[in-house]
């Protein structure tokens, strides 16, 4: 599997400036519009590649890859179309991908969303045409609230002030054990 | 896989007609033809984001059943012939028994060349379509009240206390970020969402009053009396008991809202029209009484189609007298009209019961982007062009004024002004028209003379109505064009929607 040449990268530049990059999101700040899941399906030939979760009548959860160190979806995958990449990408190839839905069931935070209509199963890219020409996902740019956020690693966990656990997810447990 | 190998630099920018808050969006292209959707962030509307409607838009330029060419009984033929016939067609009516209904999308030169039509036909059967209640709203910012302003969008950011009535971030979700603004920028801001529901908007309330549904304009009535009573300002005389068990709601909590609402230096009433409640008319002159009594308050009332203000306003300016919107489906329904003319609007989507109606009419032209379930009952069906595609101005929320140029070249449809000129034998002179509506728009909107006496009374009849389950966000479409959007058809949440939702009269959703 050495040889193996990525037919997106193939003469574009190397990919900088996005290295350890994530999307982020602020729930408190959501306010549900699911245009983020929008914007991902018209910019990728119409295939949502992002999955939502109800949490509640006025709650809802865009789920997206959180680009694994160490993958499960990819150590699922019988065909190797998931593989980890250099820059940290978790990516799946086009081509190899059968459909199989082993890294659905292998993904421990439910991202990834079985779509058996093209048969083959939708995985976040991380919108890498636009990364490449040096713009931010079409989830961030956007997001009608300010929820999402595109960000490094260390910035994130070090600014206190965003919240990692949202209020409003805690708030509709404690109202649910009520 | 196409390698883009360089940005491509040929942004061009259009407007979003999905809602009125008028949005910007932008689009790359190559040459004439539109590639792909981008996000100008540079826009201070929006800055550059767009909900999923906003999406449509650049789905609308090149879809596959965009109706290309005019159709005489199913039959393709060329636009000449078309409107010829529909001419002749028109000429064996009486001029009473003709209807013109024109989309609350179309663009101000639009509505002024409808105008001119109805006025060669000799017929006052003209009104502007679209949600009905948005329509019932458009009607209660007429009467005027001395001192409400109507508030521009960057106050709604700056203000330090917001009263929404209704689920704007349903209608309106790119306004969510001016919210978060409120809610996250100050110490001691806040938020009142009147509401009888749970929903997205409520999750950003510090209060949430949920009254009893269809109740809103009696809860404003309730603020505007209770706060006259504090400042001295005078009592109107309402029985607040009375309307408090109405409302559902304790006094106390009216009184600290309304405290709260008044003590505050600044503040905006956002109003969203809506199916859920009654008389939107009343709620929106209440709102505007209210924002005139406070100080430092403004208010802004936000309609479901785009142009809802501009085309209301160019119809009374241009006519003396016009038939209101309810006025003309009770006609349709009393079988008066027998020649009727549908610029941009499908009846079927706001009025399904009217649809059997049409058996009785005799003669029907139509223009739509799609073959809508009306549109296909047509003798006449002319292709229609979108605001990409023709340009013109269009008056938004906070009352400014958008001027847009056309960036895509015409599929084979025409616009809505257009197609009435050709009807009237003349040719469309865009130029012209943009001087005309340029003199109606400064004159703003005509103001109705009322009595507040009057006003009180009739809303204290209003009783409280049937629990309004509230809708998916997702599905939030205008009309029937909608369903032909990837985004609404593929979305599990719309699939199990009765068509027509979020719109009008059968917008009930279990569960």
């Amino acid at each position: 599997m050495g040889n193996e040449v990525d037919v997106r990268i193939d003469g574009a530049s190397p990919r900088e400036g996005f290295y350890g990059k994530r999307v982020y999101l602020n729930l408190d700040k959501c306010c549900g519009c699911r245009s983020c899941a929008a914007a991902c399906a018209y910019g990728h030939h119409l295939q949502t590649l992002l999955a939502h979760s109800k949490l509640d009548t006025n709650a809802d959860l865009p789920l997206h890859c959180l680009q694994c160190d160490q993958p499960a979806c990819a150590a699922a995958c019988p065909n190797d179309a998931m593989k980890k990449q250099e820059d940290g990408l978790v990516q799946r190839s086009y081509f190899k991908c059968v459909g199989c839905s082993s890294c659905v069931l292998a993904c421990p935070f439910g991202v990834i969303k079985p779509d058996l209509t093209k048969y083959i199963v939708p995985k976040c890219d991380l919108c890498i045409d636009r990364l490449e020409e040096g713009d931010i996902p079409r989830c961030v740019e956007t997001c009608t609230s300010g929820a999402l956020s595109f960000e490094a690693i260390d910035e994130q966990i070090s600014d206190s002030k965003k919240n990692l656990i949202s209020v409003r997810m805690l708030s509709n447990f404690i109202g649910r054990r009520r | 896989m196409v390698i883009i190998s360089e940005k491509q630099k040929n942004i061009k920018q259009s407007l979003c007609l999905f809602c009125s808050l008028g949005c910007g969006t932008s689009f790359r292209s190559q040459g004439d033809e539109i590639t792909a959707i981008d996000y100008d962030r540079e826009n201070p509307i929006n800055l550059g984001s767009l909900c999923p409607r906003g999406h449509y838009n650049f789905e609308l330029l090149n879809h596959p059943r965009r109706l290309v060419y005019p159709q005489i009984g199913a039959r393709k033929t060329s636009w000449d012939d078309a409107l010829d016939f529909a001419r002749q067609q028109l000429k064996e009516f009486e001029a009473d028994s003709i209807g013109i209904i024109l989309s609350s999308n179309a663009s101000n030169e639009d509505a002024c060349l409808a105008a001119k039509l109805a006025k060669s036909l000799g017929t006052k059967n003209i009104c502007a379509a679209g949600n009905p209640f948005d329509q019932e709203a458009y009607q209660g910012e007429k009467w005027e009240t001395p001192g409400a302003e109507l508030s521009t969008l960057d106050e709604i950011g700056k203000a330090e206390t917001l009263l929404i009535i209704g689920d704007i971030l349903r209608r309106s979700p790119v306004l969510s970020w001016r919210i978060n603004q409120v809610k996250y920028g100050k110490r001691g801001n806040r938020i009142i969402v009147a509401d009888p529901n749970k929903t997205h908007t409520s999750w950003f309330a510090t209060s949430h009053l949920r009254h009893q549904p269809g109740t809103a304009a009696l809860l404003l009535l309730a603020m505007v009396e209770l706060i006259g009573r504090e400042t001295g300002q005078g009592e109107l005389g309402v029985d607040i008991d009375a309307v408090a068990v109405k409302i559902g709601l304790p006094v106390d909590l009216l009184v600290v809202a309304a405290r709260d609402f008044h003590a505050s230096p600044s503040g905006t009433i956002i109003v969203t029209p809506s199916p859920a409640e009654k008389r939107n008319d009343l709620i929106v002159y209440f709102a505007k009484l209210l924002a005139s009594l406070s100080p430092g308050k403004k208010y802004i009332p936000f309609y479901g189609y785009g142009n809802t203000r501009g085309v209301n306003l160019v119809l009374d300016r241009c006519l003396e007298e016009h038939i209101s919107y309810p006025g003309m489906i009770d006609k349709i329904a009393a079988e008066q009209i027998k020649a009727l003319i549908m610029l941009g609007e499908d009846l079927a989507g706001t009025h399904p019961e009217i649809e059997k109606k049409f058996k009785h009419m005799r003669f029907v032209a139509a223009s739509n982007y799609f073959v809508n379930d009306l549109v296909d009952d047509s003798i006449v069906i002319f292709p229609l062009a979108s605001q990409m595609e023709e340009g013109g101005t269009y008056v938004m929320a906070d009352g400014r004024l958008e001027n847009r140029l056309p960036i895509a070249p015409k599929v084979g449809g025409r616009s809505n002004g257009e197609i009435a000129a050709g009807l009237m034998g003349q040719e469309f002179n865009l130029n012209k028209t943009l001087e005309e509506t340029g003199v109606i728009i400064r004159q703003g909107i005509p103001a109705a003379k009322t009595g507040i006496e009057e006003k009180i009374a009739e809303a204290q009849q209003i009783a409280a109505g049937e629990k309004f389950p509230p809708a998916e966000i997702t599905h939030f479409g205008n009309n029937r064009m909608t369903r032909n959007f990837f985004w609404f058809r593929v979305n599990p949440h719309t699939l199990n929607m009765p068509c027509g939702q979020g719109v009008g009269v059968n917008n009930k959703v279990e569960g």
